[in-house]
């Protein structure tokens, strides 16, 4: 029996902004999930039987807040009525920031929605992508949502996806950041997904740039306790670096059903969230179903979802047979292989490149350095830099 | 090879992911120095050293005991185009899923 793990809804299409990395390919159109949709997904997955006892929903793939707080109230609120008890589901928007404004804040803080904001770093790096349709930097009214969130206390993390000009300045990237009161921050790379084509990707010296800025914004951030709490792309490599050996390692990405994706008009998908909205005649466009004319329960019988995971589970076998760093990210993620090398059935990328391998590389670096007592700076040691004693050992009873 | 690695990671361990990270940040060098030497080793070895004596350092039982009552969100290969910190729902301190807040043993969507 699948588990959903994460739902992702798209209560729009449109997006109020235009950005040249966009990978959404109706962010024009201005339609709108009907009460009636959101009804039948969640008396459905509450009925599904696939649940935990929490449930995380995202509110994504469209700009979120170009509908109004009162639409996500009523929503909510309609979620609860057919939640059953013992359900907890948590709330999660992620946004531009342009329409913050004290209303929202207000609804963030008495819902208490997870929020992340979009933004690129300083204004020469954000405004090169994420622009208006008419062409202009969205920079002053992003930095002013996230300056509402901070005057209302709204906790908050920010993405900012990474272009060589931004990779090459991680310390103007970590000044912003500490200037702004950003303290927790999730760095993506421009992806090569749907019908964008990611011009970073193709650079040369990309890795070596990407690994280069993670380890300057990571020392800046370890160098300054307290102004960055929360580096993602280091906290995720070093939970799964330093993961004891026993555990087990899932990969949302490919589990059918982990992530459900819905679109405004109910249309189903899973894997990749991405995948919904693109086109590919061989999978019926990554589609499985739409909720308002079929069962959730039904759907892992459909002969698009055994195509999909035939091919995903081979590229995922091609992964662990060929690739040093698989048990890092169990097999990549599907939307990437396919805009990448027009296959599922494919293994590395350059995307994993950049995101696993790098930043894998990165810490055990810093394992490495470490273990052997410092930076090589200042001759530091593990006494000088605060390791305690490890408890007694068992080593020698497991052996080498 | 997992000797190697032992005393590090059993000194890493107890501090949780939060203050792993802030003192292996705390090695690295500010210019851009050439890597360690040991990067000769195939990464998958390390990978594995690291873990065995990660296994060792925390005991299988309360690693074992937390990892699979909460196996669904703790670990894994996740959608990243959220960005969350793995959390309980709602605000507040960062769900506690071992010791202090170790995370995401998994690989997660990047996208929210």
């Amino acid at each position: 029996m699948p588990t959903i793990e994460l739902l992702v809804i798209q209560p729009t299409p449109f997006c109020n902004i235009n950005c040249t990395y966009c990978y959404l390919p109706d962010r024009n159109s201005k339609d709108v999930v009907s009460e009636q949709t959101l009804i039948n997904l969640f008396s459905q997955v509450f009925a599904s039987g696939w649940l935990d006892d929490c449930l995380p929903v995202v509110w994504h793939a469209g700009e979120p807040l170009v509908l109004r707080p009162e639409f996500y109230r009523n929503a909510f609120r309609t979620i609860d009525r057919l939640k059953p008890a013992g359900v907890t589901v948590s709330h999660a928007f992620q946004t531009n920031g342009m329409l913050i404004d004290e209303a929202w804040c207000a609804f963030f803080a008495e819902e208490k929605v997870n929020v992340g904001v979009s933004i690129d770093g300083p204004r020469r790096f954000h405004d090169r992508n994420r622009l208006t349709r008419s062409g202009a930097g969205t920079f002053d009214k992003t930095i002013a949502g996230i300056r509402a969130l901070r005057r209302a206390a709204v906790p908050f993390h920010v993405i900012s996806v990474l272009s060589a000009e931004s990779m090459a300045a991680p310390r103007e990237m970590f000044d912003f950041y500490v200037a702004e009161g950003i303290r927790e921050v999730c760095f993506n790379v421009e992806e090569s997904e749907g019908d964008h084509v990611s011009r970073s990707l193709a650079d040369a010296g990309i890795e070596a740039a990407y690994y280069n800025f993670l380890k300057e914004f990571w020392r800046l951030s370890a160098s300054r306790p307290g102004s960055i709490d929360f580096i993602r792309e280091i906290e995720q490599a070093v939970g799964q670096v330093i993961r004891p050996d026993d555990t087990p390692m899932g990969n949302q990405m490919v589990e059918p059903f982990a992530i459900v994706s819905m679109d405004w008009a109910g249309n189903l998908s899973t894997f990749s969230p991405e995948l919904l909205g693109l086109k590919n005649a061989g999978y019926d466009d990554y589609l499985l179903g739409n909720i308002n004319r079929d069962a959730l329960v039904d759907l892992p019988g459909r002969p698009s979802l055994a195509r999909m995971l035939r091919d995903i589970r081979a590229g995922v076998a091609m992964c662990r047979e060929t690739c040093q760093y698989f048990s890092v990210c169990g097999g990549g993620e599907p939307i990437n292989k396919m805009a990448e090398t027009g296959t599922f059935v494919s293994t590395e990328t350059k995307y994993c490149r950049l995101t696993k391998m790098r930043a894998t590389d990165l810490v055990l670096d810093a394992i490495e350095r470490a273990r052997e007592g410092g930076n090589g700076d200042d001759c530091s040691d593990m006494g000088r830099i605060g390791l305690p004693e490890p408890a007694a050992s068992g080593i020698e009873q497991a052996g080498n | 090879m997992k000797r190697k690695y032992f005393r590090i990671v059993s000194r890493l361990i107890p501090m949780g992911a939060v203050g792993a990270s802030l003192l292996l940040g705390s090695v690295l060098p500010s210019s851009a120095a050439e890597r360690p030497a040991s990067t000769d080793t195939p990464v998958s070895q390390r990978l594995k050293a690291i873990r065995e004596a990660a296994f060792v350092a925390a005991g299988p039982g309360e690693i074992a005991r937390e990892a699979h009552r909460d196996f669904h969100l703790v670990w894994g290969n996740r959608w990243n185009n959220w960005g969350r910190r793995v959390v309980r729902p709602g605000w507040g301190v960062p769900w506690n899923n071992w010791r202090n807040a170790w995370p995401n043993w998994n690989n997660f969507w990047r996208n929210w």
